[in-house]
């Protein structure tokens, strides 16, 4: 093994280099005086090196590679709760992860920074490559080489037949074939025939990764033109397609406010159907299907109702409406001490788990002597669990049940911090009822009113019904980037799989009989070159008459 | 009713597994067989010997190797095996009312069948058709027999999740470019063994002579990842096209997502490696493998460990 | 000619802390939510604050529905009035703090031609009204839940965004000031709506 001990560089540009072999030394002079480089030369240099294969290649897996901590670490673009949830359990470890984008990888500065390289290589180098191709599309197949046992494959044969047949019968089976031809004349008669085929590769291959770049770019420009939003939905409530009706809402800096197309959406039912008839899926869900009503304002033509499911969204006006989630949300009533209803709002339960188990926090901010805050679960087919802890068997309501912790005092809702409607703020309140309170926590079934503690009034849920969680999306840029992706996927295609090759034939009359060269070059790898050559050979000789034997 | 075509299924399964074990053993018998024999200069043919500049005439020796008594008989048993492996899918499918491929366990079990359906339409063409064959069935019998036991979940109906034609597309498409991926594993690690060249210990030297030539081994396995490659691109198109339809959103980076691009990268790199100077022949082979790992931990640990979007492993 | 690889590295380092560099500044793409969403505090929107002079105004609104005290109420029986509608629901902070400005102005102004009115987008009639007693509020409010039909009449270029919302109305009915979000204090509210009493 020789081992690089130091090297010197003298001013004309020689590097002498020491190299160690065991315990023997050896210096050699290596290098040609090679030329001080200006600073354009330098950038010459760098630009040649960024848009190299070997870059390329580099920063493929480079972005494979960075792709990785995406996917081990939650992202806030697809699991926002994981986040939070992160931050809670390992603040620090959190915030040192934070720093370095973990939680946002694909939108990190060092993550753009390597696809955006690897555009900027892509770029440079299909440039030229397109300019190249042009004009390859248009000239003429190279000259036939004289030596060509230079190239992969080289089949020689003879024949008695005339020169003009020979060289009419190859130049037409060539066109068949789909070869561009070109005879050139040579020397001492001779005469050959270049031919090429197989542009379409080369065609692809640029037009996949134009079509990969302008997928990109219309990614860009298509997130300042998309719009997201989502809205729970209980049944009987509606929604309308102004930004303060929904739940949560982002948008890309070129949305503006008034190009949310004008509806409004009525869930009149949500109708869930399970799986009764297979014992191992008993009480999974079978079908969702949510009936809404629609009023288009400025359309009459949009039909009053429409059924959206999973797998089926409604399109209004390229606002799409997605079916992403469900659950129960029942309907709360409280009333003073005097009888007086204060409160009557339905409120969503937030699934938990597959069976239903929900979580929902009630807030009632006017109306009783305090202010009281709930939070508590919901069971839709309680049965108590062998450690004696609550939990529902099925997501189907079958005597349902609400447990209610009940605290009063300040909701926090009288300053202007932002407030979030599922989670409870309890640092200025006292628990009244639940464990660690006085009073045991509230157990309400529908239809049974029951008493707050503290004789603050009374509370009852009246129903249960389903709400539907929908997603509301616009992003116009969709079908450009679809366009792009099946585009390149048709490029691809052609890239690797239409063979570029070059074939030539040579005609060297000598004497009585013509001695024929057929060599044929492909462009990157081909393994049916050989085959092709050789089928070829056998169609320009003209089968010899039968009593003729060949080897 | 469904319980009962369950376990018909399962029986049918089990009986594919032994039949693939049989071919297995079939073929392990061909590879003793012909190590025994002494070592012939086979692999020297007239493409090996000299790389450029051979001028080859209109007929060249044809190596033409008559397939062994227990190579034919690995052959019968794995075709057997198959009709097995085809009853056993046909079975579940009708126990639980839809097409068969919705959680890990028919992933499994359906990706397994294209891998041998691949590799008995390769092995008509190649001559190495002993070394794949034990390579093949011996992985497909591991992955069956942890399916079976691993990932088994009763014939349930669809999640309404997956209620989609695109279901068919997808799923298909991404099992049949992963049948294609395992394949050009096998070939590239063969290929890395096969171009050592001084060998471990006598036994594994002559086990090498059963290994075609490394540049044999390169080009096939070229030509598998390009069609895995282009099957892929589908998957990742027919998958975002699916998204859009099911949550909104064509792509979200969730963790299936990231794990089907990186595997798409990783490819790319390949087919750029095999046309770019200094890339080709190890380098080459060993960005296949490492494509192939992310195949696999895509299929094995984020169907099975992560949460998100994409969790249907049924687990 | 191929430098060792380390000069390469180096090279290629440059056009990679260029690229993070200019990366740093790209836009900020919208993601996916959870499910368990979080009602956006809306007062964290921009309050803006908007007057159109009477050229530039739209078409007049014509809007109505069931109030929370009974009975209905429709936009034409305030023709010829200044009407202030004010956009709110019982949970929403900013709505609370701004209430008691509400209830003042509409004291201030119930000798004037100026009609005050509520909508309500989230909450039943009870719950309504007992966010009017606690603040005394002596005007109605439109429950708008059930249909959504004021929030989709007042679509246009100077629609509520969010909550609250605050418009002013000209005689004719048309939009002719808006102050979305929490309104910082009464003297805005009283100058829009002197301006508009006074056309």
């Amino acid at each position: 093994m020789r081992w690089w001990t130091g090297s010197s560089r003298s001013e004309t540009g020689q590097l002498t280099m020491t190299t160690k072999t065991g315990d023997t030394e050896a210096t050699s002079v290596r290098g040609v005086a090679s030329p001080k480089l200006s600073l354009g030369g330098w950038a010459r240099w760098a630009w040649r090196q960024l848009t190299s294969m070997n870059t390329a290649l580099v920063l493929l897996l480079l972005l494979a590679v960075a792709a990785i901590p995406g996917s081990l670490v939650p992202q806030r673009s697809a699991d926002p709760n994981g986040v939070a949830q992160y931050f809670t359990r390992d603040p620090n470890g959190a915030r040192v992860l934070d720093m370095f984008s973990a939680f946002d990888v694909y939108t990190s500065p060092w993550f753009s920074a390597i696809y955006l390289l690897l555009m900027v290589s892509l770029i440079g180098c299909l440039v030229p490559r397109i300019r190249y191709h042009v004009r390859a599309l248009t000239a003429p197949p190279p000259r036939t080489p004289t030596n060509m046992d230079r190239l992969p494959v080289h089949v020689t044969a003879r024949s008695d037949a005339a020169l003009t047949d020979l060289h009419a019968t190859a130049w037409s089976t060539l066109r068949s074939f789909r070869y561009r031809v070109h005879a050139y004349p040579g020397d001492h008669g001779q005469l050959s025939l270049a031919a090429e085929r197989g542009y379409l590769r080369e065609t692809g291959n640029i037009l996949f990764h134009v079509a990969i770049t302008v997928a990109i770019i219309a990614l860009a420009v298509g997130s300042g033109l998309r719009h997201t939003g989502q809205r729970v939905l209980v049944e009987g409530q509606s929604f309308t397609n102004t930004r303060l009706a929904y739940d949560t809402y982002t948008a890309g800096p070129l949305v503006s406010d008034d190009s949310l197309t004008p509806f409004a959406l009525t869930l009149d039912k949500l109708t869930v159907t399970y799986v009764t008839d297979n014992p191992a899926a008993f009480g999974m869900p079978r079908g969702y299907d949510a009936r809404v009503s629609v009023t288009r304002p400025d359309d009459t033509a949009t039909p009053g109702t429409a059924n959206i499911r999973v797998n089926e969204p409604l399109d209004i006006n390229g606002t799409n409406i997605y079916l992403l989630g469900n659950g129960y949300a029942p309907r709360i009533i409280v009333k003073d001490p005097r009888g007086n209803v204060v409160f009557d709002d339905m409120i969503p339960f937030l699934p938990q788990d597959a069976n239903l188990t929900s979580l929902g926090v009630v807030k009632v901010p006017d109306g009783l002597r305090e202010q009281i805050g709930m939070t508590g679960f919901l069971y839709p087919t309680p049965v108590t669990t062998r450690s004696g802890a609550a939990a529902s068997a099925l997501p189907i309501l079958t005597d349902p049940v609400v447990t209610l912790n009940v605290y009063s005092g300040d909701l926090g809702l009288d300053n202007t911090t932002a407030s979030n409607a599922y989670r409870l703020d309890t640092s200025k309140m006292t628990q009244l009822a639940g464990p660690g309170a006085p009073a045991a926590a509230l157990t309400l079934t529908p239809g049974v009113s029951q008493q707050l503690p503290d004789g603050l009034g009374s509370i009852e849920i009246s129903e249960i019904r389903r709400f539907a969680s929908f997603e509301l999306t616009s992003d116009p840029i969709q079908g450009v980037v679809l366009a792009a992706a099946l585009t390149a996927l048709a490029g691809v295609l052609a890239a690797l799989f239409v063979p570029r090759r070059r074939i030539w034939v040579r005609f060297t009359p000598t004497a009585g009989t013509t001695r024929i060269d057929v060599a044929g070059l492909a462009r990157g790898h081909d393994p049916g070159l050989e085959a092709a050559v050789r089928d070829l050979t056998a169609r320009i000789i003209p089968p010899p008459p039968p009593q003729e034997k060949d080897t | 009713m469904n319980t009962y075509l369950d376990s018909l299924s399962q029986v049918a399964l089990y009986s594919a597994i032994a039949l693939y074990v049989a071919a297995l053993i079939s073929y392990l018998l061909a590879a003793t067989a012909r190590l025994s024999r002494p070592a012939p200069r086979a692999h020297v043919d007239a493409a090996q010997a000299s790389s450029v500049g051979s001028v080859t005439t209109l007929t060249r020796p044809a190596v033409a190797r008559a397939r062994s008594v227990p190579q034919r008989a690995g052959y019968a048993l794995t075709v057997i095996g198959v009709v097995f492996h085809l009853a056993a899918l046909g079975l579940r499918a009708a126990a639980a009312g839809r097409i068969p491929w919705a959680n890990m366990y028919e992933f499994s079990v359906t990706g397994v069948l294209f891998l041998i359906l691949l590799f008995l339409v390769v092995a008509r063409r190649v001559r190495y058709v002993t070394v794949l064959g034990v390579a093949v069935l011996g992985g497909a019998t591991l992955l069956m027999g942890a399916a079976a036991a691993l990932f088994y979940v009763p014939a349930i109906p669809l999640p309404p999740a997956l209620q989609s034609a695109w279901l068919i597309i997808h799923v298909l498409v991404a099992l049949l470019a992963t049948a294609f991926f395992s394949l050009s594993c096998l070939a590239s690690i063969a290929q890395l063994w096969s171009a050592r060249t001084v060998p471990n210990t006598p036994t594994t030297g002559r086990l090498r002579r059963l290994l075609p030539p490394p540049e044999d081994l390169e080009r096939f396995t070229y030509r598998l990842i390009i069609i895995g490659f282009i099957l892929w691109t589908f998957t990742l198109i027919a998958g975002a096209i699916w998204a859009q339809r099911a949550w909104g959103r064509f792509w979200g980076w969730d963790v299936k997502e990231v794990w089907t691009f990186i595997i798409w990268v990783i490819y790319a790199a390949y087919i750029h490696a095999k046309a770019t100077r200094g890339w080709s022949g190890r380098a080459a082979a060993w960005l296949a493998i490492i494509g192939y790992t992310a195949v696999i931990f895509n299929f094995g640990i984020v169907n099975v460990f992560f949460k998100g979007l994409h969790s249907y492993s049924g687990l | 000619m191929s430098l060792p690889f380390a000069r390469q590295a180096a090279f290629l380092a440059a056009p990679v802390l260029a690229a993070i560099l200019l990366s740093g500044c790209a836009a900020q793409p919208s993601g996916l939510e959870g499910l368990a969403s979080q009602r956006q505090p809306t007062s964290a929107l921009d309050d803006r604050i908007a007057e159109l002079p009477p050229k530039a105004r739209e078409e007049a609104i014509d809007f109505g529905g069931p109030l929370d005290t009974g009975g209905d109420y429709t936009s034409s029986t305030s023709t010829g009035r200044v009407v202030v509608v004010n956009f709110w629901y019982a949970a929403c902070p900013p709505c609370r703090v701004e209430a008691p400005l509400l209830s003042a102005a509409a004291a201030k102004y119930a000798a004037e031609p100026v009609d005050f009115i509520g909508v309500n987008v989230r909450d039943s009639a009870d719950t309504a009204r007992s966010f009017e007693r606690e603040f005394d509020i002596p005007y109605p409010s439109i429950l708008d839940q059930g249909s959504g039909a004021v929030q989709l009449a007042f679509r246009g270029k100077i629609a509520p965004n969010a909550v609250p919302t605050t418009l002013v109305l000209d005689r004719t009915g048309r939009v002719a000031a808006r102050v979305v979000g929490q309104l910082p204090d009464q003297a805005i509210l009283d100058a829009l709506v002197d301006r508009v009493v006074a056309e």
